[in-house]
Order: structure tokens, then C-alpha cells, then sequence
């Protein structure tokens, strides 16, 4: 079993996404690549944009792959992999949270320790950031967007998509995504000026 | 093989998950595409019978009312033809964000295109008498649908800026008859014309009428016409085929006259 899965391996791991699609509908067993590939990027996706817990992500990412593997013959090939697979996987998050009307308890991936300096790589956010939060800080803020900038936010500086990627994820045109950005930015800055704010008022008792 | 693969994989045997065949989505494609065309040209049609009812409105008894012309026009517009026709373009827009990959295109000129084209097939039913058309079927078809098309009560219902409108409910001779109003009110309607147009002037027959109110009972009708679009029609035709017979006795009489005088 073992054998045959690293013949397997190293017959699917040089092919591209979509030679892997092509693949997995002649044979099924290609699928698990696909999934591999994508698997802990979406996981860290699904706990970004949802708050969710490790166990919830994991379901919902069960499910975002169960669906694109029924929905494989409707694989736009005018788009990339990710950006499909992505946009699933952003349409079971939305979904997963209309069934569930109570939103768990924040949790934050593990994985997010650079957050702070990927967020400043942005010269606009940078100014901002020039205080020095901390990570705690920057995640808090985070948390406080609203969801559509939060995610803008997520898939621009931390999943590093580009504006097209982005486009094709939410499924929205390229300017609205441009202002989904420059709105997040600024929604982004004066939570942080808030905070600031607070804390020399708590500072000043 | 990860965790999530190993139970993706599984699920997928145990279940016998098979993805979808394509053509389920190509008919889906397809279908909204359809949808899609199928809200335009619904749009077209009722843009078509909109212009149609403006074109054949009575903007003639704008001088009768004490009104303003903006004000006559908001009384005029056909508000039913004018909320379909949005409702259509909305069916649109939600058509068109449902098709693959519409968010690629610049959305406001696809909008504006939509509307350009829709208008423009509109003119083109409307001249085609389709709108016409369309219009007839319902008012022959559809209860209320003459009074939910354009407040014409609101219109023709001021006796005082002689305006009337009713079904001729008796005729009494030749230049005399009694018209209830939507209101219930029974009217003795003489005609200042020398004699009635017996085309028009029957028992039951809804009429719209230019005039002067006399006293409070009395109304003196300068021009009578038909409320019933498709009765005006029947009688326009009508009165076309008399005019017709008369040129061919004319003719005839003429042609009898020459050849008496060659012979």
C-alpha cells in the first residue's frame, strides 16, 4: 500500500493543479493530492476568515473538498485551482455560519506568529503599525473588522493573493476589490487609532 | 497520505461519490443564459406596450384640467407597465450575476448595454405593433386591467372642467342620453353636435367625454368617444369601410356618368 502510494506520489507531484483535476476524474485516488496540496493553506484559511475552532475548520474543509470533488466538471478552467478551491471554500464558510447562528469563541492559528511583520509589508499599514503592536494587538484588531474586510485583508497580506485571485475568490469585480481593500486599510487603521486611544486613557488614570 | 485526504477518500468509496456530469452544468449554464435573454426581451415587450399607451393616451384633455403639465404627466404614466419593466430588469441583473464569471465584466456597461438593447428591440415591437398588440389581449383578457393600466377615473372624472366618463346606461333619442359615473351619479347628456354618431352611442358602452357641465344633472357633450381602446379600433375600421364604399359608389357613379356622356 505504502509502495504503490509512493509510485503514486511521484507520478502526481509533478503535475499541475489542473492536470490533477483532469486526473482525478479518470482516477479518484489523483484527488488526494489535490487535497494535500490544499489542505492546511485552506485550514489555515477557514480558522483566519471564521474564528472557527480547529475541529469546526476541519469540517467545514471536509466538506469544501468533498464538494469541489462533485463538482469537478464545473472546474472554471479560465481560472487557477487555488482561486476555485478558494472560493469554495469561502462559500462553506458563509454557509456553515448561516446554519450556526452563534459564532464560537476566537480562536487564532497557531501559524499567524508573523502576522504583525506580513501586515507591515504594506507601506500604508506600516505607518500605522509604527508604534509596535504586538501580534496579540494587530490579531485583536483583526477581529474587530467587519467580515468582508477582514477577509480582503486575510486573502491580500496573509493568503498573498493578487487583486485578479482575490476577484475570482469573492466572485466580485476587480474595483469593488480595490475598495473592499482601501475600505478594510482604513477600517484597519482607526480600530488600531481606537485602541491606541484607550490605552492612554488607562495609561493617563 | 494526510488525515484529510486518507477520510476525503474514504467518504468518497463509502458513499460512491461520483462527480456531477458536465452537461448538468452546461444545462445549468445554459438555462440562466436563457433566463438571462429571456428577462430582456420580456423587457423589450413591456417597454414596447409602455410606449404604446403613451403614444395613444388622450394628451388632448391636458387643456380641460386645471393642472400643470408635470402634474398631468404623473397622473398619465401607466405606473403597472412602468414597475413590470423595472421588475424585468431586475430579473435581469440577478440573471446576469448568476452567469459564469460575470464579474470580469465592467458591470455598469453590461447594465447600460442591457437597458440600450432592451429599449432598442422595444422600439422595434412597438413599431411591429406588438406592444399594441399585447396591450388589446389584456384588456380584453384581464379583468381591471383598463383601470389599472392609467387612472383614467382620475382623468375624465371632472364634469366641472368638462370632463366625463360612464357607461350609457339609457338613450333616450337622437341627441340624448343618461350616463352613470363611477361614482353612481346619472348624468342627462345632450349632444351640441347636430345628430349623435350612432356608431358610439349605445346602451352599455363605456364613453369618455369633452363638454360643459349645464347644472348639476346636465352635461353637454362637444365630442363623445369611446373608452374601450379595441371598440375605437372596430370603430375607426368601420368607419374606414363606409368612407371605402362610398369612394367605390362615387367611383362607379362617375365611371356610369363618362360613359353615358361618350355615348
Amino acid at each position: 500500500m505504502k509502495e504503490k502510494f509512493k509510485e503514486e506520489q511521484n507520478i502526481f507531484s509533478n503535475k499541475t493543479d489542473e492536470q490533477l483535476v483532469a486526473l482525478t476524474l479518470k482516477n479518484p485516488e489523483a484527488y488526494a493530492f489535490l487535497v494535500g496540496r490544499y489542505e492546511e493553506k485552506l485550514l489555515r484559511y477557514v480558522m483566519r476568515i471564521s474564528r472557527s475552532t480547529k475541529e469546526d475548520g476541519e469540517d467545514i474543509l471536509q466538506d469544501v473538498f468533498l464538494s469541489a470533488y462533485k463538482n469537478l466538471n464545473d472546474f472554471d478552467q479560465a481560472l487557477k485551482f487555488s482561486s476555485w478551491i478558494y472560493r469554495i471554500t469561502h462559500n462553506k464558510v458563509i454557509s456553515h455560519f448561516r446554519k450556526v447562528t452563534a459564532r464560537p469563541k476566537t480562536t487564532t492559528y497557531e501559524g499567524d506568529s508573523n502576522l504583525l511583520n506580513i501586515l507591515a509589508s504594506d507601506e500604508d499599514l506600516a505607518r500605522e503599525l509604527e508604534r509596535k503592536y504586538t501580534v496579540a494587538e494587530v490579531k485583536g484588531v483583526l477581529e474587530k473588522l467587519d467580515e468582508r474586510y477582514r477577509e480582503v485583508l486575510v486573502l491580500k497580506f496573509l493568503e498573498e493573493k493578487d487583486y485578479k485571485e482575490i476577484s475570482d475568490i469573492l466572485e466580485k469585480p476587480m474595483g469593488t476589490v480595490a475598495t473592499l481593500i482601501s475600505r478594510a486599510k482604513k477600517q484597519f487603521k482607526e480600530k488600531t487609532e481606537e485602541g491606541s486611544s484607550k490605552e492612554e486613557k488607562i495609561g493617563g488614570i | 497520505m494526510t488525515k484529510i485526504s486518507e477520510n476525503i477518500l474514504k467518504t468518497i468509496e463509502a458513499q460512491h461519490v461520483k462527480p456531477e456530469p458536465k452537461w448538468k452544468f452546461l444545462v445549468k449554464d445554459g438555462l440562466i443564459w436563457f433566463m438571462f435573454v429571456a428577462a430582456l426581451l420580456v423587457g423589450a415587450l413591456s417597454f414596447s406596450v409602455l410606449l404604446d399607451i403613451i403614444v395613444r393616451h388622450d394628451w388632448d384633455i391636458y387643456f380641460y384640467l386645471h393642472k400643470t403639465f408635470l402634474q398631468y404627466v404623473l397622473l398619465s404614466l401607466p405606473y403597472v407597465w412602468i414597475a413590470l419593466l423595472a421588475l424585468f430588469f431586475a430579473v435581469a441583473y440577478y440573471d446576469f450575476i448568476h452567469i459564469r464569471g460575470w464579474y470580469r465584466h465592467r458591470v455598469y456597461l453590461v447594465v447600460l448595454a442591457s437597458i440600450f438593447l432592451s429599449f432598442g428591440c422595444g422600439l422595434i415591437f412597438f413599431f411591429a405593433g406588438f406592444g399594441k398588440t399585447i396591450d388589446r389581449a389584456l384588456t380584453k383578457n384581464v379583468p381591471f386591467y383598463e383601470k389599472v393600466k392609467i387612472n383614467k377615473e382620475q382623468l375624465w372624472n371632472h364634469p366641472d372642467q368638462g370632463l366625463l366618463e360612464g357607461e350609457i346606461v339609457e338613450v333616450k333619442n337622437e341627441n340624448e342620453f343618461v350616463l352613470e359615473d363611477p361614482s353612481g351619479k346619472q348624468w342627462e347628456v345632450q349632444d351640441a353636435s347636430i345628430q349623435m354618431n350612432k356608431d358610439v352611442i349605445n346602451q352599455g358602452e363605456n364613453v369618455e367625454i369633452i363638454g360643459g357641465e349645464k347644472d348639476s344633472n346636465d352635461f353637454v357633450a362637444k365630442s363623445i368617444r369611446e373608452a374601450d381602446n379595441e371598440r375605437e379600433d372596430e370603430f375607426i375600421k368601420k368607419k374606414e369601410a363606409t368612407r371605402a364604399k362610398k369612394n367605390n359608389k362615387a367611383q362607379e357613379i362617375e365611371i356610369e356618368v363618362q360613359s353615358e356622356l361618350s355615348q
